[in-house]
């Protein structure tokens, strides 16, 4: 009976969820398209209680200033739509509205609640405090201070850390993209067996990532494994995948680069896909080269499929936890392999310094986000190609 | 998605077709809001039940489970497994939001940071600590005389394996063991004679103790002695000089080495026992750790055992149902079957002496290993000695480090690490 | 003569380089095979050989009938399919206007978007944990999927930004001079000549929900609902684990993800109009 009630909860979540998405589409097609009904402001009025209501009834403990702020929030919304934007943007806004309302809900809290644990100090003896009602405390800079300066694993300080982690990025980022993209090109042509060869190269990424993981751990074990015995044909001994600190973050890199392949070589090829032939033509009457055509035709025309999934696959990688976490026999193990993330998860996890995590979470960020956008400005990615 | 897309439909001008689907969302909102106030049906009171045991154990403790509620209508127990390190972090996360599970199997070092979090409750008020084998109610007790956990099983210790076919005689020191696996080794043609966890401080540490030396001494590590030096150096003798261990063991590798045949000696914990029983049949020998002839001093194993914790939350109901539950465990029937079903040392002394350990030779050999054991402090401070340790033994066993730089650095390392958990 | 020539020789290291390239992704999933075949919980062996000398199924009967494999199996379904529903249908209309419309706000939005990827996962766990306890969805699908949902969002939308970026708007302008509203331009012509991409995100968000490990430990406690990866870290226990059953189930789990993968192959192909208008 179980499965079944699952069932029917999950029903009535998705129930739920639609409504709550209809119930914001609602309230801005009120906005934006009401906004000179002389019911305006009586039914924004109904929109922002109602809201506030409900708000203070999910809002627990805090119920009564969470229904304010919503309400409120709601009539500032119902002013703004009024006066400034005058259903101007009615249509775009409303098809961003779910996705974007869903995403910020449940990503809002989170982050603000890490950013005030970063600036109070909640470690394992602190935690009891805490927990039976006391507030955290202020230690104003003082985790970002001990993140910059102290070492969060045993030996390795927070510069050690990043510049592997740049390093690890770097490397991942240059294979993904290159073996993507060449085996993308190979793809897309008229070929015997097409469909079996993409199924294959895909296999990586279908493959649940822990076991393929597990299953490289295997490979590189030092004495069983496929890795050293292949080596010791050439004439390459004994090299230890598992405890020295090189052939370690070699052996996560490989493993993360034959992850990483089928993802952008499938991302390339839809976007190979989208280049209509004829330009190819119109090139090749021209007399230009296959390597103009590929410069000039084949690059500008994937870029603003090939920016974003750079972008974000820049982010992953750089914060990539599980490929580390699994090869180097998960917790304890190596620390030679730890970037950035994986030592943040050890000091959160293993020694539930909770604050100093969340201070190494923010610089994390900050130093993404700088990055971003950075890039962003550099290759003016948010523009579309057909504008 | 076109169903609250609607409002864009406006600019086409079907007033209707948008009027019946603001309709539609309405309703949809109010059913949904419906179910959203629906609240829970309280049954009868239902223990969760976390533990991080193998497969076959699983099944075992859930016989003994279900004699539990067979004898307790009104109690229902729900086993939740989880993965070792996944017992401490889930619990610790859910604890911190006023969940976790009810009551937790666990190793005592699951008392260590739980017991300063205060999400877990001291038992020693109604547990009657002395109904329980001394070592193992040590291991749960903290530095203030408060008791954590009610001792379960005990055990948890590492023990000498010895393959009869290949070795006939068990070796009593040390040295007589670096011999006799010299004699089956072969480094050129790859055959060894030993083979453990070489990079495992849990392992490591029985060495140590060999010299006399402790890693953590009343909550304060104990790290760059010269036992420690002398251990390493032990240690990276096994790899370098004598040759004895396959350059690159680990845990599996050296339980695979030995089942297969191709490895004399391991050393193991009594949770390898049943799957090595059955690989090897009589040809399997178990004792206790050697002498080290060279101080006189037996190797010591870490003990613990496997021990019930109460969550800190549990109140009224529950904490009654959970302290009958802890009751039933140490009572001396359910003990007996549990040594049956888990192949585990009891935690009470009464069974002590029990013919169901003396008559069975397996389980009379876990219980002389454990003679000269030591109990496993469940100071939160011993993680940091593991992390400590690990680092700077793997260092020694590439040979990166020398033993005498590798214990300053692991002794330095411990002490700061402590200090930043504060 | 020289060019059929040239051109079957290219062609020929185009199939060695793919060959080369798929044996490379297939190898290590052979090992795990390999330890499914083998009796008893060995990881390692001594020995190499791809099918061991004494292969057997136990490892695939045991896996099938006495752990809970197709209740994980299900509850992975489950979860996987409303979480690329909710994703692909949310994301598409977001992508549409972020890449047809100028708003203020939108480049915000779009690193917004971004920025939610920036923030290592691990480290909101604990907050996540205790805002799904609060709305009690913990120990429930919903939980699971809203949390799955929040991550599959950001990249889906600006795959298919990127994508619908490629469509050309005189297609859409032409269609719209004949009557077409804006939103059925949409429906019409954007998102049938999308289907690659659309493909892409469903993709994408079955790889993440199939296979997702971390959060599901944290939302999901009763066994009942376990996902095969939580199931499947059942068989591990101390300090060692069923290896053969570990492997057999890995293997058993990938299989319907690789149907998925050989099946969406067709909507790979793109539907792009060639001379609809030339732009």
């Amino acid at each position: 009976m179980e499965p079944l009630a699952a069932l029917i909860h999950v029903a009535a979540w998705l129930l739920l969820t639609l409504g709550f998405l209809a119930a914001v589409e609602l309230i801005l097609y009120w906005f934006l398209y009401q906004y000179q009904s002389q019911y305006f402001w009586y039914g924004s009025a109904v929109l922002g209680l109602s809201a506030g209501l409900i708000g203070r009834q999910i809002g627990g403990p805090d119920g009564l200033s969470v229904g304010v702020v919503v309400g409120l929030a709601l009539l500032f919304g119902a002013a703004l739509a009024r006066y400034q934007v005058k259903g101007r943007f009615a249509v775009p806004f409303m098809m961003l509205a779910p996705a974007f309302i869903l995403v910020s809900l449940l990503v809002i809290y989170p982050f603000f609640f890490e950013f005030r644990l970063a600036f109070a100090n909640l470690n394992l003896y602190s935690i009891s405090k805490w927990l039976s009602g006391e507030s955290l405390g202020w230690v104003g800079f003082d985790n970002f201070v001990k993140v910059l300066t102290t070492s969060p694993l045993q030996t390795a300080t927070f510069w050690d850390l990043l510049l592997r982690t740049l390093l690890w990025t770097g490397i991942n980022l240059i294979f993904h993209v290159g073996c993507g993209l060449g085996l993308a090109l190979l793809l897309n042509r008229p070929l015997r067996g097409k469909a079996i060869y993409r199924t294959l190269l895909i296999l990586p990424w279908a493959m649940p990532q822990v076991v393929a993981v597990l299953a490289w751990r295997g490979e590189f074990h030092p004495q069983f494994g496929f890795v050293n015995q292949l080596l010791g044909l050439v004439g390459i001994h004994n090299i230890n995948w598992w405890s020295d600190p090189v052939p370690v973050f070699l052996s996560c890199c490989i493993v993360n680069i034959w992850l990483g392949i089928p993802f952008m070589m499938i991302v390339f090829l839809g976007g190979l896909q989208a280049i209509p032939k004829s330009y190819y033509e119109a090139a090749s009457i021209d007399g230009a080269s296959k390597l103009t055509q590929f410069f000039q035709i084949t690059l500008p025309m994937l870029k603003p499929v090939v920016v974003p999934s750079i972008t974000l696959g820049t982010i992953w990688t750089f914060n990539n936890i599980n490929v580390i976490y699994l090869m180097t026999g998960q917790d304890g193990g190596n620390e030679h392999a730890d970037i950035l993330v994986s030592a943040l998860y050890k000091s959160a996890f293993t020694y539930s310094r909770y604050s100093f995590s969340a201070a190494f979470a923010m610089i994390i960020f900050a130093i993404l986000i700088g990055f971003t956008l950075f890039w962003m400005r550099v290759s003016r990615g948010t523009e579309g190609v057909t504008s | 998605m076109w169903l609250v897309q609607n409002a864009a439909l406006r600019r086409s001008g079907d007033r209707l077709y948008m009027r019946l689907f603001s309709g539609f969302n309405r309703v949809f909102f109010a059913v949904g809001l419906g179910i959203l106030s629906y609240g829970n049906v309280a049954a009868a009171v239902e223990l969760t039940f976390w533990e991080h045991e193998f497969d076959d154990v699983q099944k075992g403790l859930d016989k003994v489970l279900k004699g539990f509620e067979a004898a307790n209508p009104g109690i229902k127990i729900k086993r939740a497994h989880y993965k070792t390190e996944d017992l401490r972090t889930q619990f610790q996360t859910a604890a911190m939001a006023g969940g976790g599970g009810d009551v937790v199997l666990a190793p005592n070092d699951f008392a260590g940071p739980f017991s300063i979090m205060n999400v877990i409750q001291p038992v020693g008020s109604w547990a009657k600590g002395e109904r329980f084998t001394p070592a193992g109610l040590a291991a749960v007790t903290d530095p203030k005389g408060v008791i954590w956990g009610v001792p379960v099983s005990r055990g948890n210790h590492l023990m000498l394996f010895v393959n009869k076919k290949l070795i006939p005689k068990v070796p009593e020191t040390v040295e007589e063991l670096i011999k006799v696996a010299g004699e089956h080794s072969n480094a050129a043609k790859g055959e060894y004679g030993f083979a453990y966890n070489l990079n495992e401080p849990f392992w490591f540490v029985t060495f140590l103790a060999a010299y006399g030396e402790s890693p953590l001494v009343k909550a304060l590590p104990q790290l760059g002695t010269k036992g420690m030096v002398d251990a390493l150096g032990l240690v990276h003798d096994f790899k370098f000089k004598s040759k004895i261990v396959p350059p690159d063991c680990d845990y599996t590798c050296a339980e695979t080495l030995f089942v297969d045949g191709k490895v004399g000696m391991t050393i193991n914990g009594d949770w390898a026992v049943d799957k090595y029983h059955q690989a090897l049949h009589d040809f399997l020998a178990i004792a206790p750790l050697p002498k080290l002839a060279a101080t006189g001093k037996f190797m010591a194993p870490m003990v613990s055992g496997k021990y019930l914790f109460l969550n800190a939350k549990l109140k009224g109901d529950k904490l009654e149902s959970a302290k009958k539950l802890a009751e039933y465990l140490v009572s001396k029937p359910v003990q007996e079957q549990l040594i049956k079903e888990t192949g585990r040392l009891p935690s009470i002394k009464d069974l002590d002496h029990s013919p169901l350990i003396s008559r069975d030779p397996v389980l009379q050999a876990i219980d002389l290993a454990m003679a000269h054991g030591q109990p496993m402090p469940m100071d939160v401070e011993m993680r940091v000695v593991w992390d400590a340790i690990r680092p700077q033994l793997q260092a020694v066993m590439s040979d990166r480090a020398d033993p005498k730089v590798a214990a300053d650095v692991m002794q330095k390392d411990a002490l700061s690490k402590i200090k930043e958990m504060r | 003569m020289t060019e059929d020539k040239s051109s079957w020789r290219k062609t020929w290291w185009v199939h060695l380089l793919l060959v080369g390239g798929a044996m490379a992704s297939a190898f290590p999933l052979l090992r795990i095979v390999t330890v499914s075949l083998r009796p008893g919980d060995r990881l390692f062996s001594t020995e190499l050989a791809l099918i061991p000398a004494d292969a057997t199924l136990a490892n695939y009967v045991e896996v099938f009938t006495k752990t809970g494999f197709f209740s994980w199996l299900g509850n992975s379904l489950i979860i996987t399919v409303l979480t690329s529903l909710i994703g692909v249908c949310l994301a598409s209309t977001a992508a549409y206007a972020l890449s047809r419309y100028r708003f203020p706000g939108k480049s915000q939005v779009l690193v917004f978007l971004m920025a939610t990827q920036m923030i290592p996962v691990v480290v909101l766990l604990l907050p996540l944990y205790f805002m799904l306890k609060k709305l009690s969805l913990i120990d429930t699908f919903a939980g699971v999927v809203a949390a799955y949902s929040v991550t599959t969002l950001p990249f889906c939308v600006w795959l298919l930004k990127g994508y619908f970026d490629t469509v050309p708007r005189s297609l859409e302008e032409a269609a719209q001079v004949d009557g077409l509203t804006e939103v059925g331009s949409f429906w019409r012509i954007v998102l049938p000549l999308s289907t690659p991409s659309l493909a892409i995100a469903m993709l994408y968000s079955i790889t993440q929900a199939w296979n997702e490990y971390i959060v599901a430990r944290v939302i999901l406690q009763s066994s009942e609902l376990y996902t095969w990866p939580l199931g499947l870290f059942e068989l591990q226990g101390d300090f060692s684990a069923r290896w053969g059953l570990f492997a057999a189930a890995s293997v058993a789990v990938s299989i319907p993800v690789v149907v998925v993968f050989l099946y969406s192959s067709r909507w790979l192909l793109s539907g792009l109009t060639l001379g609809g208008v030339k732009g």
